[in-house]
């Protein structure tokens, strides 16, 4: 080897090197795994000290203000969730609604689009948007939302939207819009408008979806209380493939797969999950952004053999004392196609909405004013006890009481 | 040499750590379309059909033909559409317009603005608490109205592999106090859009 080529194979070992450190002085990154600077960084804090955003949300929402639009949504998304379970409605519509026309808005010519589509960008760098599962979900839980506050027309809008965002893919063999959970909230919401028919339609279009998990009951109008019980763990993105170009779910069991309702010791209610999200996950099918990803993944490879094979050539050609000039050719050729195959992304995005449930029920309860307290039991596939709580619920006098939720964790 | 080196590490921090700084506030006119562009209904949309009604409705016989501006109360707007919305701030925005477009042509009637305070206005001054200045000694008489304004929003929707499409209608209907139809029109808004392939 020359002395040449020892020089350019040191600087490039040494370009390596300083790429593959890049952001290893970064104190904060993000969820696309970009550096966030100091700065914005301890502005966000700030504002979230400012704002008194409870502690359960302070790292999603600094997140929310210090990452950008990349992944403005994905940190709305979580922040919201985890407002509605520690009982921070209004925050929760905040971030829900500051999700919403983000996943609304069309990104067709995008420069930020674009970009994620290069060889050499990584797909988690693109705005999050999430998977259809995911901006379905994103209005399910708004719809609650208003449910919550009566608003049931913007309730009814929200689950229709719902079944609007759950798209699948060409080669998928189930029907897209089959969420059970968004037609039984639409039918709830017909139900306190005084529409029936609307109702019973929303409920035979759910008694028809593959996605059906069993039983539950249907709603009525003169309901006052839902109670929606999450179980699980949502689905978890993996990447496999080749070069990690495919995306795949991966499922933590539900080991609740029914729920019960007792008050006294006398059963009120008894159901199967509304919807059953790893199911909405994994059965979407092909997505358009998985060719590109193939594509990435086919350049990588093809780069990576480039590389091996003019490497090979250029030692031969050293070896043979052929012509200084062709191997240094021939290996800085080598080179530059082991950067640009070291230098591709392929890699699938798996940033995902981390705190949504497995499975989520919803039951409809018509209780009595004054004081209530309910026992919610979370069955086994056998039917046996898994888990349960207990909680009051303490039900308005008037007489058109409004529709009040109530939320729970297994 | 030390300057390929420079080059080479210049670029694998470009690819290495692209930053994402929040956007700086900036003034945008709020006529026009915003830079986060979805298919929904927005605001601008709703003046536009506000505006339109206020025409048509202030060319109406009876309206026109009136003695005195006949006093108009706005019901809430409602939404039958897939797409959630303010319906305070349509309803708001509704009523603007109508004053905005037809001064002097007609009075609108602000129950749920005012009706509240002049309630409770009204037992101070049964109170004696503060001094009417000029009202009846009879007391608090309020306005009643001639029409109700109503406006409902209804959509179809749909997406496809390459994007989504909103259709709205915005139907205005006007009624007497006798459950009399005196007036309806309707404006649509469609609007369509297609996804980029990475998110598809």
């Amino acid at each position: 080897m020359t002395r040449r080529q020892i020089g350019l194979a040191a600087l490039v070992a040494a370009g390596l090197t300083i790429f593959s450190a890049g952001c290893a002085g970064a104190k904060h990154l993000s969820a696309s795994g970009t550096a966030i600077p100091d700065e914005a960084w301890a502005v966000a804090e700030a504002r979230v000290r400012e704002e008194g955003i409870p502690p359960a949300l302070e790292l999603e929402v600094i997140g929310l203000y210090s990452e950008g639009r990349q992944n403005s949504v994905l940190h709305a998304m979580r922040a919201g969730l985890t407002a509605i379970r520690i009982g921070r409605f209004d925050l929760a519509k905040r971030f829900f609604d500051r999700a919403i026309p983000e996943v609304e808005a069309l990104q067709e010519g995008a420069p930020q689009a674009e970009r994620a589509k290069s060889v050499f960008v990584a797909e988690r760098e693109k705005w999050f948007k999430g998977e259809p599962y995911e901006r379905a979900a994103l209005y399910f839980y708004r719809g609650l939302l208003y449910l919550r506050d009566q608003d049931f027309d913007n309730a009814a809008a929200c689950f229709k939207r719902s079944q609007i965002q759950d798209l699948r893919g060409e080669d998928a063999t189930l029907p897209s819009a089959d969420w059970g959970g968004a037609e039984w909230g639409l039918a709830l919401a017909a139900l306190k408008q005084g529409r029936p028919e609307e109702a019973a339609a929303a409920l035979a279009r759910a008694a028809k979806f593959p996605s059906r998990q069993g039983d539950f009951p249907a709603p009525r109008a003169e309901q006052n209380l839902l109670l929606v019980v999450e179980a699980g763990q949502g689905p978890i993105k993996v990447r496999g493939g080749r070069q990690g170009e495919a995306l795949f779910y991966s499922e933590l069991p539900l080991l609740i797969p029914k729920v019960e309702v007792r008050r006294s010791g006398a059963l009120l209610a008894r159901a199967a999950a509304a919807e059953n999200l790893f199911f909405q996950a994994s059965t979407r099918g092909a997505r358009a952004a998985d060719r590109i990803l193939a594509g990435k993944a086919d350049f990588t490879e093809g780069a990576g053999a480039a590389a091996t094979v003019l490497g090979v050539a250029a030692v031969g050609t050293a070896i043979s004392g052929q012509s200084d000039i062709a191997a240094g050719a021939l290996g800085a050729a080598a080179l530059g196609s082991a950067l640009a195959s070291a230098s591709s992304r392929p890699e699938t995005d798996v940033r995902r909405w981390d705190n949504l449930p497995h499975s989520i029920f919803l039951i409809g309860l018509t209780v009595p004013p004054g004081r209530n307290v309910l026992e919610v039991i979370g069955l086994d596939a056998a039917g046996r006890l898994a888990e349960n709580q207990t909680f009051d619920f303490h039900a308005p006098e008037q007489p058109h009481a409004p529709l009040s939720l109530c939320f729970l964790r297994f | 040499m030390k300057r390929l080196f420079a080059a080479a590490a210049f670029v694998a921090l470009l690819f290495g750590c692209a930053e994402t700084p929040e956007p700086s506030v900036r003034y945008v006119d709020p006529g026009a379309s915003g830079e986060v562009a979805g298919t929904g209904l927005e605001s601008q949309d709703i003046a536009s059909a506000a505006q339109k009604a206020a025409q048509s409705i202030v060319n109406l016989p009876a309206i026109a033909n009136a003695a005195k501006p006949p006093m108009i109360l706005i019901a809430p707007v409602t939404n039958r559409s897939a797409s959630p919305i303010d319906t305070d701030l349509y309803t708001t925005k509704l009523r603007g317009t109508l004053m905005q477009y037809a001064p002097g042509k007609v009075r609108f009637l602000a129950r749920d603005a005012a009706a509240k305070a002049n309630e409770r206005e009204q037992e101070l001054r049964e109170s004696g608490a503060v001094q009417p200045g000029g009202t009846a000694a009879t007391g608090r008489v309020g306005a009643t109205y001639d029409y109700v304004l109503t406006a409902e929003v209804r959509g179809i929707s749909t997406s496809s592999k390459r994007g989504q499409s909103d259709w709205f209608l915005v139907a205005f209907k006007l009624v007497d106090f006798q459950d009399v139809l005196l007036w309806e029109n309707q404006y649509e808004v469609k609007k369509e859009g297609r996804e980029n392939a990475i998110y598809r």
